[in-house]
C-alpha cells in the first residue's frame, strides 16, 4: 500500500534524503533535454510559421506592429524580442537558441517550484515528464513564442494555485504580472486567463474561506488593464486575425479535433502505448492529487477544460493546432508528478523521474528521428517548400547578373532570408538592365508548381508564356529559361499616336529599355515591383519621335498602386537630353490606381525617355514576409494629339479633370468622353483673370441638356440637344485668383437614361472634340 | 553588478555571428569537425594546444555550426567573468574596488575580443578565476564542497591551455604556502584532492605536448622579461608597443597590490602573483616563441582588479564611488559601441575573409572551369563557409568542362603561390586572360587555355612532362575530378578532401613516323607518406581495359615509380590516370588530411626499343658519372665523366641482363676495368685513341643480375684534364671530365614483359 507523505508547507523543500541525489537526478534529466532540445538545433530549415517572425523582425518597429495589428494573428511581443536576437545572429542556432534555453528553464522551474508547492518526487517526476515530452521537444526548438510563453505558464500556475491554497495577494499580483507578458505574447492568453478568473470566482467565498471578494475584484481588474490595450490595440484591428473566427466547423469536427489535440499532450505522435502509459500516470496522479489537494486538482483541470470548452463553443478550427495547447503539458506534469506521491518512497522518485525522461527520449529519438533533427524535419504539408535547402541549391544556380522573375513573393522572402546570408549579392534583389542590351533571357522561378495567374497548370503557363529553353527542376521548384528577344524602341512617324505598355510577363522585359532592382510580379496582369525596400527601383521606357516639327500634347494614364505608408513612385519625363520633366509622385498609402497627367511640348524632340522611380517604404506590413508588392507600376497609356485640343494655356496651374474620359483618337477624330453625371475641371489662377473656355462637342443622345458652370454661376445652358448635333462654343470665364472650378453637367448618359453603347461600362455624355481653357 | 554584466553581455554578444572567423578561429571548427581520434592524434603530433576544446565545440557543433553557436561558450564564459570577479573581490576588498573592476572587466577591448572568437582564451580565463575565487575560499574555510569544486575548476582551466600549467604553478604555490602557514588543523584531505586531481590534468594535458623544449627559440632573461611586459601592456592596453603602457602596468601592479594588500593580503599576493609570476617564470626559462599576448590574458582580471583599487582612492566622495564605476562602465560601454564597430562588429574585423569569399564565389566561379586556388589552407578556410552555404558545395567535387579550350579560374587569396611574385608574372603563361574579379582579400582571375593533350611522336625518341601548374593541368589533362594542385614548391595534385578520391587523367596521341615497336617511360614522382593511402596509375592503349601500373599504399614519403610500357603493336591513344585515395586520415592544420598523397611532375619518354641505344627500354637505371646525350653529323654519343661511371639499376627478382657497350677512347693510353656488382668483368689497357666515334672497345655481355640493386661500373684511368696524367688533355678549352664517348650504352632485361614498373 502506498505510504502517504505528508504535505510540506509551501517554500519549504522536504528532505529526507540527500540532496545531492535529487540534484544529481535533477542533473540527468536536465542533460538528456538539452541533448533533445540542442541537439541539431541548427539543422532543420525553418518553415513559414518561424521564418516569418526574423523575416518581419527584420523590419522597423513600426512595421512589427503595423505586422501584428493588420496581418499576424500574434500580438508582437515575440517579434521585438526576436529582433534583439537578430542584434546578436541570424542564423537558426542564433534564432531558436531562446526557445530552448527557454524551454530548459521550464524543466528547472517546474522542478524547483513544484518541489516547494508539494514535494520532491512531485517537481522531480514532473520534470522527467516534460524532459522527454514530445510535444515540448518539438514546439520548443523553433523560432516561435510558445517556448517562452510556457516558461511563463509555469511560473502563473506555480503562483496560481499557491495563491488558492494560502490566497496571499503577492501570489495573485504576481500571477497577474506574468499575464502582461503572455497576453502580449499570444491572444490564447484571454482563454487562459478566463480560465483563471473562473476558477477564482468558484473560489470565492463570502466569509473570508477562500478567495475574497477583493482579490477577485483585484484580479478582474488588472486582467483587464493589460487585456484590453491588447484587445483594442491588436486584436481587434487585425482583420486577418478576425477572419480566422468567421468559419465555424461543425461541432463533430471540432470536438475531434480538441480531442485529438489533447492527445499530444500526453506524446505528439501516434504511439498508442506511450499515449496509454502516460495517461495511465497522468490519471494515478491525479488521483493521488485529488486525495491530498482536490481543490489544485481542479483548478489544472479547469485551466486545460475552459480554454477548450470556449474553442468548442467558439467551433475554430481555422489556425487551431496542437501547439495552442502546450500549456497544458504543465498542469499534466504536475499530475504526473504526483505518482511519486504514491510511492513507497520518496526515493524512488528518482527512478520513475529518468526512466520517464530517458524513456520518451529514446522512443523520441529512435523512432522519431526524422521529424525533430534532418534538414527537412520541419517540412510542412502545406508550406511546402524548404527554404535553406532551396537557398543552397539557388546559392549555386542563380548568379549576378541574372534577371529574375518568381511566382511567390513569400518563398522569394523566406528563400531570401537564407540567401543573403549565403551570398554576397542575392540576385532576387539584385537585378539590373543596361539600355541596349540585346536578347537574354529571364529565370522565372516557380515553387511548388505555382506560375502566379499566369496559369494554374505547367500547360497554360508555358502558352502564356511562349517559347521557354529549359526547365530545370531544383528539389520542389522549377527553373525556367525564358527567351527574351528585345524590341526596338516604338517609334512614330505622325500625330494623334497611342502606346500602351503593362508590366506582364514576359512582354515587359521585351518592351522596357532599362530597370534597376526592379521584378515583375506575374499577378494581376503583372506588376513591376521593388526588389528591396528603402532603395530607389527604377525603369524607363523609350519612345522615338519622327513626326516631325509641330506642338504636342502628351497624356499619360498610369495604372499603379502604392498602399504602404511612405512609400513613392515618382514619374517623370525626358526629352532627349534635357532635363527629366517631373509628371506625377504618389506618396503612399495613395487610395488611387491610376492617374492621368498631361503636359504640352513645343519645340521639337527625338526620343521621349519616360522614368519610373519607386521606393517601398518599411512601414506597412503584409503577410508574405514583406511588403514589397504594395507599390506596384502596372502601366501607362500615353496618347499623343496635336496641341489645341485638350490642352491649358500656361497661366492655368494645377489642372485636375474628374469624369473626363481619356484622350482617345481613330483616323478621323481625336476625342474625350464627357463621363455623367457632370465633368469638372479644378485650377488654380495666380491673380484674376478672364478666361475661355473653348468647348466643341458632339452630342450623342437625344435630347441632352448640357449646362456649364464656373465657380458656381452658370454661364451657358443647352437644352434638348439632338442626337449628332454639332456645337462649338467659346464660353468666358471669370477667372479669380486661387482655385477655381468649371462643372459642365449632363441630363443623359450611356447606362443611365439611355444606353447607345451596351458593352462599354463607361457613363458617356458627350463626345468632346476641345476643351481647353486660354486667356 | 548587473547594469555591467548587461554591458558586458551587450558588447559581447552584439553581432556575435557577423564577423569572419580568421584563421585561428576557423582552425578550431575544420579540425572539430573530424573524427575524436583525429582530434587528439593532431594534438599529440601538429597542434600547439591540448584537445580540451576541440572537444568542446565539437559537443556545441552537434547543436549548429554557425559562428553564433562556435563563438556562444566563449561569450558566456567573457560574461560570466565580469560577476564572477565581482564575486571573487568584492567580499575581501570591497564593493566600490569590485565594481570599479568588473567595470573595467566590461569594456576592456582585448577581452571583449577574446570573448568573441572560437578560441579557448575566454574560457581559461574564466575558470584561471573561478579556481583563485576557489583557492581563496578554500584557504579562507577549507571545505571538502570546495576542495573538490576548484579541483574541477583548475582542472578545466588545465585541459584547455598549456599555459594554465603557469597559473597552476602560482596558485599551487600559494595554496602550499598558506596550507603550511595554516594555524590549527591541515584538511590534508582535501589538499590530496586538489594536488592529486591537479596532478591528473597536468598528466592528461602534458601527454599531448609534443614540442622538443630544445626546438624553441629560447632569448635573453631580461628580453623575454620585457616580451611579456609588453604582452601584458597589450592585453590590458590594447597596445604593448608603447613605453608608457609598460611603465603604466608596472605602476599599476605596485600601486595596485598595495592598495589591495591593505584590505586583503592574500588577495593582493595572488593577483601580482597571477600577473608576475607566469612572467618570472617564462623569463626565466627564456621561452619566446610562440609567446603572444594571448598567453597572458589569464593577468587581465587581476589587472583591473588592480586599477579598481587605484580609483577607488581616487574618486571623492566615497559613497559616489559606486555610482561613478556603473556610469564609468556604462559610458565606455557606449563608446566601444560607438567607436568600436570596425573592431569587434564588422564582417572584417577579425581579420578573416573567408565568409566574405565564400559569399562571393559560388557566384563568381564559372560552371565548368577548372578551379585553381592560390593556397590551399586558405580554401579549407573559406570552404567551411561554402560547404554551408550552397549545395553542392561549389568549391568542391566541380565538374571540369575539357573541350579546345578549358576555361580556368584562379582565385588568389592575395598571393599566387609560387607561380609569380606578381599578377603579370603570373598571368603571362596563360593563353587568354578574359579579366579578373574582385574577391575579398583577393582576386579571381579568369582565364582560359587552349586545350594541347600531349602529341607523341612524329619523331622519336620524344619526351615531355606533365607539369602539376594550373596552365599545363588545363593544357594537357583529359579530366580533373576531385583534386587540387598546390601551387608551391614547383606544383602537385592532392585530393580535394580527406575523404574522397582525387583523379587527373591524361590522353596521350601517338603518330611516330618510326613503325618498330615502342616503349614509353613515365617517371612518375609522388609523396605518399601515409599507411593506408593510395597513389594509383592505370593505363590503356587504344580504348583496351584499363591495366594497374602500379598502387602505393603509403609508407612513402618521397618515391618515384619508372613505368615503361611495351605495346605489342602500334597504338594511336595511350590514357594514363593518377588516382590518390586518402583513405587514412591524418593530423594537419586544416583538418583535410587529403594532401598528404600528392603527385608531382610527370616525365614522359618514349623511343623504338630497337633505337635505345643509349638508355634502356626495360630498365630504370640511375646513372653516375655519364652525360647526356649528345649528336653530331657521325651519330650520338655519352660522355664518361671522371674516373668512374655508373649504371644502377634495381630488379624485383633475379633476372638476366644483357649489357651493350662501345666506348669510343680519345686518350692515348687509357685504362678501362668493367665491374658488375664488385666483380670485374674485364680490364682493358694502353688503349691507342680512337678515330672519332670509331670505338675499339666493345662488349656485349650477359649478366646475371641478383634480386635488389645491381651495379655496372665503368672505371677509367685517365680522363680530360686530369692532373697528373698531362698527355689526357685532349681538350684543353673544356672543363668537363671526359674520360670516353659511350657510343652504345644500353642494358635490358632480357624479360620481355609488356609492362615494367620499377
Amino acid at each position: 500500500m502506498a505510504k502517504h507523505h505528508n504535505l510540506p508547507a509551501s517554500g519549504r523543500a522536504s528532505s529526507h534524503d540527500a540532496a545531492w541525489t535529487w540534484r544529481l537526478a535533477l542533473g540527468c534529466i536536465l542533460l538528456v533535454a538539452a541533448a533533445l532540445r540542442l541537439y541539431h538545433l541548427e539543422t532543420p530549415s525553418q518553415w513559414w510559421d518561424e521564418i516569418l517572425v526574423p523575416l518581419t523582425a527584420a523590419f522597423p518597429v513600426a512595421y512589427i506592429l503595423d505586422f501584428s495589428r493588420h496581418c499576424e494573428m500574434h500580438p508582437p511581443l515575440y517579434h521585438l524580442f526576436i529582433k534583439l536576437v537578430e542584434g546578436m545572429g541570424v542564423s537558426d542556432f542564433a534564432l531558436r537558441l531562446p526557445s530552448a534555453a527557454f524551454g530548459l528553464a521550464t524543466i528547472y522551474v517546474v522542478w524547483r517550484l513544484f518541489s516547494r508547492l508539494y514535494d520532491r518526487p512531485v517537481g522531480l517526476v514532473a520534470a522527467g515528464f516534460l524532459a522527454g515530452s514530445a510535444m515540448q521537444v518539438w514546439h520548443v526548438r523553433q523560432v516561435r513564442p510558445y517556448a517562452i510563453l510556457i516558461f511563463l505558464f509555469s511560473l502563473s500556475l506555480f503562483h496560481f494555485l499557491r495563491f488558492l491554497r494560502e490566497r496571499r495577494n503577492a501570489d495573485l499580483l504576481v500571477v497577474l504580472a506574468i499575464n502582461i507578458p503572455l497576453f502580449l505574447l499570444h491572444y490564447f492568453t484571454f482563454q487562459i486567463a478566463l480560465a483563471e478568473g473562473v476558477i477564482l470566482a468558484l473560489c470565492w467565498r463570502p466569509h473570508g474561506q477562500g478567495v475574497s471578494l477583493r482579490q477577485l475584484v483585484v484580479f478582474s481588474l488588472g486582467t483587464a488593464v493589460v487585456a484590453l490595450p491588447v484587445l483594442f490595440f491588436f486584436f481587434l484591428p487585425s482583420q486577418t486575425t478576425l477572419s480566422i473566427f468567421s468559419f465555424k466547423a461543425g461541432w463533430g469536427e471540432i470536438g475531434q479535433l480538441i480531442v485529438a489535440y489533447s492527445a499530444h499532450v500526453l506524446w505528439s505522435h501516434d504511439d498508442w502505448p506511450m499515449r496509454l502509459g502516460i495517461g495511465a500516470l497522468l490519471l494515478a496522479g491525479g488521483a493521488a492529487m485529488g486525495k491530498k489537494t482536490p481543490r489544485e486538482l481542479a483548478a489544472c483541470l479547469l485551466l486545460a477544460v475552459i480554454p477548450a470548452f470556449i474553442l468548442f463553443c467558439m467551433r475554430k478550427t481555422a489556425y487551431f493546432s496542437p501547439r495552442h495547447f502546450l500549456y497544458m503539458t504543465v498542469p499534466a506534469a504536475v499530475l504526473i508528478g504526483h505518482v511519486g506521491r504514491l510511492l513507497p518512497r520518496p526515493a524512488w522518485a528518482i527512478p520513475l523521474a529518468l526512466i520517464l525522461a530517458a524513456g520518451q527520449a529514446g522512443v523520441l529519438y529512435f523512432g522519431h528521428r526524422a521529424a525533430y533533427y534532418d534538414e527537412t524535419s520541419y517540412h510542412h504539408p502545406v508550406f511546402i517548400t524548404d527554404f535553406k535547402p532551396m537557398a543552397k541549391e539557388l546559392a549555386q544556380r542563380l548568379h549576378p547578373g541574372d534577371i529574375l522573375v518568381a511566382s511567390d513573393q513569400g518563398t522569394v522572402n523566406a528563400v531570401s532570408w537564407y540567401l543573403d546570408q549565403y551570398v554576397a549579392a542575392n540576385p532576387f534583389r539584385n537585378q539590373s538592365l543596361e539600355a541596349g542590351r540585346g536578347a537574354y533571357s529571364v529565370t522565372f522561378f516557380a515553387p511548388f508548381m505555382t506560375w502566379g495567374h499566369l496559369g494554374r497548370t505547367e500547360e497554360a503557363f508555358r502558352e502564356a508564356v511562349g517559347a521557354i529553353d529549359s526547365a530545370e527542376p531544383v528539389l520542389n521548384a522549377t527553373l525556367y529559361q525564358v527567351p527574351i528577344q528585345r524590341e526596338a524602341p516604338p517609334s512614330f512617324a505622325s500625330v494623334p499616336y497611342h502606346l500602351r505598355r503593362r508590366a506582364e510577363f514576359p512582354a515587359f522585359y521585351r518592351q522596357v529599355e532599362s530597370f534597376t532592382d526592379i521584378t515583375v510580379s506575374p499577378y494581376w496582369g503583372g506588376e513591376a515591383i521593388a526588389t528591396g525596400n528603402n532603395r530607389p527601383a527604377r525603369l524607363s521606357y523609350r519612345l522615338d519621335n519622327a513626326a516631325g516639327p509641330g506642338a504636342q500634347h502628351l497624356q499619360f494614364v498610369f495604372e499603379y498602386k502604392n498602399q504602404g505608408q511612405g512609400s513613392t513612385m515618382a514619374f517623370a519625363a525626358r526629352f532627349d537630353d534635357e532635363p527629366s520633366v517631373p509628371l506625377f509622385t504618389s506618396t503612399g498609402p495613395d487610395p488611387a490606381e491610376a492617374k492621368t497627367v498631361s503636359i504640352g511640348r513645343e519645340a521639337p524632340y527625338k526620343t521621349l525617355t519616360l522614368t519610373l522611380e519607386t521606393v517601398c517604404a518599411d512601414q506597412t506590413a503584409r503577410y508574405p514576409g514583406g511588403n514589397l508588392e504594395t507599390a506596384a507600376f502596372r502601366g501607362f497609356d500615353l496618347e499623343i494629339v496635336p496641341a489645341g485640343r485638350f490642352d491649358a494655356a500656361p497661366v492655368v496651374a494645377d489642372l485636375q479633370e474628374i469624369n473626363l474620359g481619356k484622350i482617345e483618337h481613330n483616323e478621323a477624330n481625336i476625342w474625350r468622353w464627357g463621363l455623367g453625371p457632370s465633368s469638372t475641371l479644378t485650377f488654380a489662377l495666380a491673380q484674376a483673370m478672364p478666361l475661355w473656355l473653348e468647348f466643341d462637342f458632339d452630342n450623342v443622345l437625344p435630347g441632352q441638356n448640357v449646362v456649364v458652370a464656373a465657380n458656381g454661376a452658370i454661364i451657358t445652358t443647352l437644352n434638348g440637344l439632338d442626337a449628332g448635333s454639332q456645337h462649338s462654343l467659346r464660353l468666358p470665364i471669370a477667372g479669380r485668383a486661387g482655385k477655381n472650378d468649371v462643372i459642365i453637367a449632363y441630363t443623359h448618359w450611356n447606362h443611365g437614361t439611355d444606353t447607345f453603347a451596351q458593352t462599354d461600362i463607361r457613363p458617356m455624355s458627350l463626345f468632346i472634340r476641345k476643351l481647353r481653357l486660354v486667356p | 553588478m548587473t547594469l555591467l554584466t548587461l554591458v558586458a553581455a551587450v558588447l559581447r554578444l552584439y553581432q556575435l555571428e557577423t564577423p569572419s572567423m580568421w584563421w585561428d578561429e576557423i582552425l578550431v571548427p575544420l579540425n572539430a569537425a573530424t573524427p575524436i581520434s583525429d582530434i587528439l592524434a593532431r594534438a599529440a603530433m601538429e597542434d600547439f594546444h591540448p584537445p580540451a576544446f576541440y572537444l568542446l565545440i565539437k559537443l556545441v557543433m552537434e547543436a549548429g555550426d554557425s559562428d553564433f553557436a562556435l563563438r556562444l561558450p566563449s561569450a558566456l564564459a567573457g560574461i560570466a567573468t565580469v560577476p564572477l570577479l565581482y564575486a571573487m573581490a568584492a567580499p575581501r576588498v570591497g564593493r566600490t574596488t569590485a565594481l570599479f573592476a568588473a567595470a573595467i572587466l566590461a569594456v576592456d577591448g582585448p577581452m571583449i575580443l577574446f570573448a568573441r572568437q572560437v578560441r579557448p582564451y575566454a574560457l581559461i580565463i574564466f575558470f584561471s578565476l573561478l579556481s583563485a575565487h576557489l583557492l581563496l575560499r578554500w584557504c579562507e574555510r577549507p571545505k571538502t564542497g570546495t576542495a573538490v569544486a576548484l579541483t574541477a575548476a583548475t582542472c578545466s582551466s588545465v585541459f584547455l591551455h598549456y599555459l594554465s600549467l603557469l597559473i597552476l604553478a602560482v596558485q599551487g604555490l600559494f595554496a602550499v604556502i598558506v596550507f603550511v602557514r595554516r594555524r590549527g588543523g591541515r584538511p590534508w584531505g582535501q589538499l590530496a584532492v586538489y594536488v592529486l586531481g591537479s596532478a591528473g590534468a597536468v598528466a592528461a594535458t602534458w601527454s599531448f605536448f609534443h614540442s622538443n623544449p630544445d626546438t624553441l627559440t629560447k632569448g635573453t632573461v631580461a628580453a623575454t622579461a620585457l616580451s611579456g611586459l609588453d604582452r601584458l601592456a597589450w592585453v590590458f592596453f590594447g597596445n604593448g608597443s608603447s613605453l608608457i603602457a609598460q611603465a603604466g602596468i608596472v605602476l599599476l601592479a605596485l600601486v595596485g597590490t598595495l592598495l589591495l594588500a591593505r584590505r586583503n593580503r592574500p588577495l593582493a599576493i595572488l593577483g601580482l602573483g597571477t600577473v608576475a609570476g607566469p612572467v618570472i617564470l617564462l623569463a626565466l626559462a627564456r621561452y619566446n616563441s610562440y609567446f603572444n599576448a594571448w598567453h597572458l590574458s589569464f593577468a587581465v582580471p587581476y589587472l583591473c582588479l588592480m586599477a579598481g583599487a587605484c580609483l577607488t582612492v581616487l574618486v571623492r566622495p566615497k559613497r559616489i564611488a559606486p555610482v561613478v564605476a556603473v556610469v564609468l562602465g556604462m559610458t565606455a560601454g557606449g563608446a566601444v559601441l560607438w567607436f568600436g564597430q570596425t573592431r569587434y562588429y564588422e564582417p572584417q574585423s577579425h581579420t578573416g575573409n573567408y565568409k566574405q569569399q565564400a559569399r562571393q564565389l559560388s557566384g563568381l566561379l564559372r560552371p565548368g572551369a577548372l578551379i585553381t586556388y592560390s593556397e590551399l589552407s586558405e580554401l579549407d578556410g573559406a570552404d567551411w563557409y561554402a560547404s554551408r552555404y550552397a549545395s553542392p558545395d561549389p568549391l568542391r567535387r566541380r565538374t571540369v568542362s575539357i573541350g579546345q579550350e578549358v576555361a580556368e579560374d584562379f582565385v588568389s587569396f592575395g598571393n599566387f603561390g609560387h607561380l609569380g611574385r606578381t599578377a603579370e608574372e603570373f598571368l603571362v603563361h596563360f593563353d587568354t586572360i578574359q579579366g579578373n574579379t574582385p574577391l575579398a582579400g583577393g582576386a579571381v582571375y579568369h582565364a582560359v587555355m587552349k586545350h594541347a593533350p600531349p602529341h607523341m611522336g612524329p619523331s622519336l625518341p620524344w619526351r615531355d612532362t606533365l607539369e602539376m601548374t594550373p596552365w599545363d593541368v588545363a593544357r594537357q589533362c583529359d579530366a580533373i575530378a576531385g583534386a587540387n594542385l598546390v601551387n608551391l614548391f614547383g606544383g602537385s595534385l592532392v585530393p580535394e578532401t580527406g575523404d574522397g578520391p582525387g583523379i587527373l587523367r591524361y590522353g596521350i596521341e601517338s603518330s611516330p613516323s618510326d613503325p618498330r615497336p615502342l616503349f614509353v617511360r613515365l617517371t612518375v614522382p609522388y609523396c605518399n607518406p601515409v599507411a593506408g593511402n593510395i597513389v594509383r596509375m592505370t593505363y590503356a592503349f587504344d580504348g583496351e581495359p584499363p591495366m594497374v601500373a602500379f598502387e602505393s599504399q603509403g609508407n612513402e614519403p618521397e618515391a618515384v615509380r619508372t613505368v615503361i610500357l611495351r605495346p605489342d603493336k602500334p597504338f594511336s591513344r595511350l590514357e594514363c590516370q593518377f588516382t590518390l585515395e586518402p583513405h587514412s586520415s591524418w593530423p594537419n592544420m586544416t583538418g583535410n588530411s587529403g594532401i598528404f598523397v600528392r603527385l608531382k611532375a610527370v616525365s614522359l619518354y618514349a623511343n623504338a626499343i630497337a633505337a635505345e641505344s643509349l638508355g634502356s627500354s626495360s630498365l630504370d637505371v640511375q646513372e653516375e658519372g655519364i652525360g647526356p646525350v649528345e649528336q653530331g653529323d657521325a651519330g650520338q654519343w655519352r660522355w664518361a665523366l671522371g674516373a668512374e661511371s655508373t649504371l644502377r639499376f634495381t630488379l624485383p627478382e633475379a633476372d638476366a641482363v644483357t649489357a651493350d657497350l662501345a666506348i669510343n677512347n680519345p686518350i692515348p693510353g687509357q685504362a678501362i676495368t668493367l665491374l658488375f656488382n664488385g666483380l670485374p668483368l674485364a680490364d682493358i689497357r694502353d688503349l691507342a685513341a680512337d678515330k672519332w666515334l670509331s670505338p675499339t672497345v666493345e662488349r656485349h655481355l650477359r649478366l646475371e643480375g641478383r634480386q635488389g640493386e645491381n651495379t655496372v661500373t665503368v672505371r677509367f684511368a685517365a680522363w680530360n684534364g686530369k692532373p697528373d696524367v698531362p698527355s689526357a688533355t685532349f681538350a684543353p678549352g673544356d672543363g668537363r671530365l671526359l674520360a670516353g664517348a659511350f657510343t652504345r650504352l644500353r642494358l635490358e632485361r632480357e624479360n620481355k614483359a609488356a609492362r615494367l614498373v620499377y
